[in-house]
């Protein structure tokens, strides 16, 4: 936790040393939770976790916290709660203190997530899981920067507060990890999905106005090179959570559910019935649809998000819920019940116990390369996974080659171009984030590529097209699986006109040909001046060529 | 190393008769206070080392590190531990170490140049011009401020140690600003802060912490430009904010 220059890059370092510090009174929850067995099975298999116990760790400052965590000598804590921790601001004071980053630190509220298990053995693994998902996200955790952070004013400000000094408290803002950015290519995407107006595109950069950030993570996963960075909300932290979560043991047959929970909202989680492992996020609006559908491949019965009624704007929950119904109309399209993905399950009765019977992908060997990942190809790759899984059960074949998949929440999408219409100016190529499209040009063609498995639809190019209006290119969003198993093909090609005196390219065929059609009737001098010669020889062969007989 | 003109153009105080109703503006003026001890400790590390000096930059540096219960509820004081780990240890570098590396770093560097200019100038003029249009610019933001240097002070007015300075004094204005609760009065010095901090010291502080990571061999250098740039990027937030209750006022 003292990595303090976050990029976002840095992989889970397992030599770390992770202290759980619990509070006194955790052992009392859900039927009396064993804290020896707990301590027993991290010794056995993660030694490099350290167990303590410490007094008023929920109610109050707890004292001596900066020595204990300095004699511990530790890299990352996790916090095991009886309950929210009211005084996070003065604890991450503390942790500061000690040395260590607090926005590395995970809090674990025990109490609301065990309190329904009616057996010991139940509350005390169901504790542990949710122990060990911390563990693994703060090992992931890669560090923050000092752009990671916003200050805020405290809601009442007393003299008397703290020793006189105002306390302003501190909240997580999202970094633009330039190296990754291709803001100077033109995209916004990020800048166009912050529902606050807090990124904002500026000289070829996107630069954020914390004073608008809320926080709420939503950009970062609309990013498709990852070049947002939200500390504690990463793609990888999320996914490192999630399996060790659902991490299979030995003789546990419990299905488990896997539930994205609003921050807003953690607190409510004691009406969720048992079975269910809450994955607390700033919004749950940031969950992109693969992250509903990836959980199923690591071992979740069911998955679920509980979004905050009262917060969220509504366009969030618009989104929340299409992305829910793209997940749900995936399985189902691919062969899955579509109910494996429920939107706010809180009022389900046992959803987890009864969802037992399904034909859950637990069966199926936990993928072993990253699926939480926001990059199209991966997201691609988890899709024709899933689609060749649930199209025979024995993972054998490939999904039909000649289906596609469409829907408004798709996270794939597909380019056409109208290639009577298109101008070959490569403007689309060059804006697109993910290079999806590709412009070569080469001494006798110029040639335009799609990879589907790149295309996320943003429709940037569509955006940037001189000629959309006539229909030059589209973008639909739909998983193909004919284009995502094809690969790389040509979407457009054209001649390259050549220069008749010097034979140096002049522009594609079919722009010289635009150019043409706009000039209309103007003078054939200007046309064969312009159609046949470099930019270099017009002016030199302009009188044998037709000079032209004004400026354009 | 400053003082103050005291018939400088400094805006006057309580002329428009808006008080300030902000929640206890006493808080803030402390906050204000604190800030400006933070930044006068800066600024005298970036001066060449001596004997007086350094024994007041360690004996400081103590203070800070004593303080560290009620500093570490800023998200900065994370960037500040190296720092204060350097100075506060049982074996800090001697002056003798500091003014070689000093020297080397800021004066005369191995090719007869310093590896890492003090002065803005090395980082926000086109041309690199020492004593040029970022000088003079600097020195009217001062002229504005009312704050002058001290005739004993012989360096450029845009030297690192000099700007942290005149934000320190900046700071002890707002201080002033606060308890006299005179919202235009606080406004403007507020505004002339942020716009010093990001258009000045804090639009080459970062470069220049970045050179010292390679260059400086003792640590402290470069782990007070880190520290530098942390707070800098926090007061920056942070004025930010002011500044906007202060505009609700
Ligand atoms: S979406 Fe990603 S790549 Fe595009 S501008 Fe935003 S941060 Fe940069
Ligand atoms: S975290 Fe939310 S409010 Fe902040 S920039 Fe990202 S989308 Fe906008």
């Amino acid at each position: 936790m003292t990595a303090l220059r976050g990029n976002g890059a840095e992989q889970p370092n397992s030599s770390l040393r992770i202290a759980i510090l619990l509070c006194e009174h955790v052992e009392g929850l859900g039927n009396a939770v064993n804290l020896a067995a707990i301590q027993q099975w991290f010794a056995e298999h993660d030694p490099a976790v350290v167990l303590r116990v410490v007094p008023q760790l929920c109610t109050a400052r707890p004292a001596g916290l900066p020595d204990l965590l300095a004699a511990l000598a530790v890299d990352r804590i996790v916090f095991g709660l009886c309950r929210e921790q009211r005084h996070l601001e003065r604890i991450a004071a503390q942790v500061r203190q000690a040395g260590l980053d607090p926005l590395g630190l995970e809090t674990v509220n025990l109490g609301v997530a065990i309190v329904g298990p009616t057996d010991p053995e139940t509350a005390t693994r169901t504790a542990r899981r949710l122990l060990a998902g911390a563990v693994a996200k703060v090992r992931s955790y890669p560090g923050s920067s000092v752009d990671n952070v916003k200050p805020r004013l405290p809601h009442r400000l007393s003299r008397r507060g703290f020793l006189g000094l105002p306390l302003l408290t501190n909240e997580t803002v999202p970094s633009i990890l330039r190296r990754q950015c291709a803001a100077e290519r033109g995209c916004t995407l990020c800048a166009q999905a912050c529902p606050h107006g807090a990124l904002q595109p500026q000289d070829g950069e996107i630069v954020l106005e914390k004073m608008r950030c809320q926080s709420c993570a939503f950009c970062v996963t609309t990013c498709p090179r990852e070049a947002l960075f939200f500390p504690g909300s990463t793609s990888a932290q999320i996914e490192a959570q999630v399996r060790a979560l659902l991490a299979p043991e030995p003789g546990e047959v419990q299905p488990y559910g896997l539930l994205y929970v609003c921050e807003e909202v953690a607190t409510t989680l004691a009406a969720v019935q048992p079975g269910w492992l809450p994955v607390r996020l700033p919004c749950v609006a940031m969950v992109p649809p693969t992250w509903y559908l990836a959980p199923l491949l690591l071992g979740a019965s069911v998955v679920g998000v509980l979004p905050c009624s009262a917060h969220c704007p509504p366009a969030l929950t618009q989104t929340i819920e299409e992305r829910v119904q793209f997940a749900q109309h995936f399985l189902q399209a691919v062969g899955f019940p579509s109910d494996l993905i429920q939107f706010r399950p809180i009022d389900a009765s046992g959803p987890v116990a009864e969802r037992s019977d399904i034909q859950s992908l637990r069966r199926y060997p936990e993928p072993p390369g990253a699926v939480f990942s926001l990059q199209p190809k991966i997201i691609a790759s988890l899709l024709l996974e899933l689609a060749r899984l649930g199209s025979d059960p024995s993972g054998a074949s490939s999904p039909s080659q000649q289906s596609a998949f469409a829907h408004h929440a798709a996270p794939l999408g597909i380019v056409q171009i109208d290639q009577a219409v298109c101008t070959a100016c490569g403007l689309c190529a060059a804006i697109c984030p993910t290079e999806a499209l590709q412009a070569e040009t080469t001494a006798e063609h110029w040639t335009l590529r799609f990879e589907a498995a790149s295309c996320i639809a943003c429709a940037q190019c569509v955006s940037v097209c001189p000629e959309q209006t006539r229909g030059a290119i589209r973008v639909h969003r739909m998983i193909s699986w004919e284009q995502l198993l094809a690969g790389p093909r040509v979407l457009a090609q054209d001649r390259v006109t050549r220069c008749v005196r010097c034979g140096a390219s002049i522009a594609p065929a079919r722009m010289v040909d635009r150019v043409m059609a706009l000039l209309g009737n103007e003078s054939p001098g200007l046309r064969e001046n312009l159609a046949q010669y470099c930019a270099s020889c017009r002016f030199i062969a302009g009188p044998a060529a037709g000079r032209p007989e004004h400026d354009t | 190393m400053t003082r103050r003109n005291t018939e400088g153009k400094r805006p006057a105080q309580g002329q428009p008769a808006t008080r300030l109703a902000a929640p206890d503006p006493a808080a803030w003026a402390q906050l204000a206070t604190l800030r400006r001890a933070l930044y006068r400790f800066l600024a005298v590390i970036y001066l060449p080392p001596d004997e007086d000096r350094y024994r007041q930059l360690l004996e400081a540096a103590r203070t800070i590190r004593a303080d560290r219960a009620l500093l570490a509820h800023f998200h900065w004081y994370l960037h500040w531990q190296p720092l204060l780990d350097h100075l506060t240890n049982e074996h800090p570098p001697n002056v003798a170490e500091l003014l070689r590396a000093y020297t080397s770093l800021f004066v005369i560097g191995p090719g007869g140049r310093p590896s890492c200019s003090l002065y803005a100038s090395s980082y926000l003029d086109p041309d690199r011009r020492l004593a040029g249009f970022i000088s003079l610019q600097v020195e009217q933001q001062y002229r504005t401020a009312g704050f002058v240097l001290a005739p004993q002070m012989h360096e450029l007015p845009d030297h690192l140690a000099i700007e942290l300075e005149f934000v320190a004094a900046l700071c002890a204005y707002e201080a002033e600003a606060w308890q006299a609760r005179a919202a235009a009065h606080l406004r403007a010095i507020l505004q002339q802060e942020r716009h010093f901090l990001d258009t000045f010291v804090g639009s080459w502080l970062p470069e220049l912490a970045r050179r010292l990571v390679h260059d400086d061999m003792t640590g402290v250098y470069s782990a007070a430009a880190e520290a530098a740039t942390a707070l800098v990027r926090h007061d920056l937030d942070l004025l930010a904010i002011l500044l906007s209750q202060v505009d609700e006022v």
